[in-house]
């Protein structure tokens, strides 16, 4: 297995619909400098540095030579990582194996987007990864993947409209007690039901947002005596390319989140995931995915995940709290959305989570989504 | 000879937190033409698509699932699949989803087909089905463009309606 690698430090901008105050470089740098103080570290205690975001959203191409002047990368190693929705999670992962390979003591991860430099053409910008010759000439939105997925869910478990609501209802009530949040307004279920349709059972309250952003953790296997967040599982799982390959019905469908929590639950040895994590961060794009993959992580038997949201066990009061941050519902800069569902589960195993402190927490489940429906998983613990 | 000029002194620094930040950005666009190859098998694909109308898959010659659109290796086993067979022109609706009209578009349904004799499925446009009949597992048939205007791409195939 390697280092034993803990985080030791994690921070964010406040995430919201524009940016125009600070240059990319800039908002970088807010996040990076917070990192570094809740770490206790001065920069030349980064060995390294991984970070990411999908240019195709900013137009700026090589956007790691950009990035240096906030990451503060110049004159270290500097690798940049791009892998759709969950750049975020794989830059936690790249740096947890650099450190965990023994090739840096200490590893600093930086994800960023500036989805309001192509303000209301997120859509254009992700339809760029969508293969030009089968998918690209019929898709007109992102939106559908996940519609898609929404309806086949939905005919399999009969959950309504007003079920899946509740996920974001609860997400903006956790929200409200998050200052780095894009969307903390209180929402109700008629509310979600009453927005604007847009790619159906998909409404606009069930969608994420799109925020300007970026977050910065560092992993290192030399924690001293500062609070850790140990890294006790991490597991990846790629997809097919096309949307007819990765739905349920394809002869190879596989579920890739069921598989990379199974392997990730190994890892830590973790068996009844839905006793065992005292805290979930998961990136959920849009409501009804949030139920599906509450069901793939095992937290819930396969169609009865709306319960979870129903009885209150999902509140952050709860006997299982998901998203006590609100989640990738209340703040999506792509790039960074990933990362801070491991700042948000580190600064929780830390005790560091301030206002959105759930009370115990001693084991965290972190999950990235990103592309064709591929998955990463990433388990924290206060023991290494 | 002029005195040299004498500079004007500095103004005393004034720390950035206490300027008044006027929000700025410089505005600009990005136009690159492309040309995507769709290669030895897509290319196989929608040239009898444009010559025939017809939809063919590649069979995996160890699992024998049939993957349309065609890949030359199959997406489970990784093996080289050479057996093209006809697919279609019915199949089964796997799921849909409906978007209203925007600025840029009508108003569309996009549904994932599972062809007769396919394994995989097929992300395309339903065409004219009433909502009241959408449902997992709908009988659909493949709408194929008149000869005359197929040019080897997707598009020859219009979409699918009810059958
Ligand atoms: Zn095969």
């Amino acid at each position: 297995m390697g280092e034993r690698v803990a985080i030791i430090g994690a921070g964010q901008t406040p995430h919201r619909s524009r940016r125009l105050d600070v240059s990319a470089p800039e908002l970088i740098d807010e996040a990076v400098q917070a990192a570094l103080a809740d770490a206790g570290l001065e920069p030349d205690g980064i060995d390294a540095i991984v970070v990411g975001n999908m240019e195709h959203f900013e137009g700026i191409h090589l956007s790691d030579l950009w990035a240096v002047e906030g990451t503060g990368g110049v004159g270290k190693p500097h690798l940049k990582i791009a892998t759709g929705g969950t750049t975020g999670s794989s830059l936690a992962q790249a740096a947890y194996y650099l450190v965990a390979g023994g090739m840096f003591p200490t590893v600093l991860a930086v994800g960023w987007e500036r989805l309001s430099d192509s303000e209301g053409e997120t859509t254009t910008g992700i339809v760029t990864a969508f293969d030009p010759i089968y998918e690209r000439p019929t898709l007109a939105g992102a939106v559908s993947g996940l519609a898609v997925m929404a309806c086949q869910y939905q005919a399999r478990t009969g959950v309504r409209a007003e079920e899946a609501a509740l996920v974001v209802v609860q997400a903006r009530e956790n929200a409200a007690r998050n200052p780095h949040a894009h969307l903390s307004k209180a929402v109700t279920v008629p509310e979600v039901l009453a927005s604007p349709l847009l790619s159906s059972p998909l409404r606009y309250l069930d969608m994420c947002p799109t925020s300007d952003g970026a977050c910065a953790v560092v992993f290192t296997s030399r924690p001293g005596a500062r609070r850790a967040a140990w890294v006790r599982g991490v597991a990846s799982r790629h997809n097919h390319t096309l949307l007819g390959d990765v739905a349920e019905g394809a002869h190879d469908y596989i579920n890739t989140l069921e598989q990379a929590a199974a392997d990730a639950y190994g890892q830590a040895g973790i068996r009844d995931p839905r006793r065992e994590f005292d805290v979930v961060e998961m990136y959920e794009p849009c409501t009804w995915a949030a139920l599906e993959w509450a069901e793939s992580l095992g937290l819930a038997p396969r169609g009865h995940a709306a319960a979870l949201w129903a009885d209150g066990t999902a509140r952050r009061d709860g006997d299982l709290p998901i998203n006590p941050s609100g989640g990738v519902l209340c703040a999506n800069p792509i790039g960074a959305t990933g990362l801070v569902r491991v700042a948000e589960a580190s600064a929780q195993v830390r005790a560091a989570a301030g206002p959105l402190q759930v009370d115990g927490v001693r084991t965290a489940l972190v999950t990235g989504f990103g592309g064709s429906f591929w998955s990463e998983v990433m388990i924290l613990g206060s023991e290494a | 000879m002029p005195p040299d000029p004498v500079p004007a002194p500095l103004a005393a620094p004034v720390p950035i937190a206490a300027l008044t930040i006027e929000p700025r950005a410089v505005e600009g666009r990005i136009r690159i033409p492309y040309r995507w190859p769709a290669g030895r098998t897509a290319g196989a694909f929608l040239a009898r698509l444009r010559d025939e109308g017809r939809l063919y898959g590649l069979r995996c010659p160890r699992c024998k699932q049939v993957a349309v659109p065609p890949r030359p290796r199959c997406l489970a086993c990784r093996v080289p699949s050479e057996d093209w067979v006809a697919v279609g022109p019915e199949g089964e609706l796997l799921s849909w989803t409906t978007a209203p009209a925007a600025p840029a578009r009508p108003a569309e349904v996009w549904a994932l087909v599972r062809l007769d004799g396919a394994d995989t499925a097929l992300f395309h446009r339903l065409l004219d089905v009433p909502p009241d009949r959408l449902r997992v597992g709908l009988r659909v048939r493949a709408d194929v463009a008149s000869p005359t205007v197929r040019r080897g791409a997707i598009t020859d195939l219009i979409g699918f309606c009810a059958v």
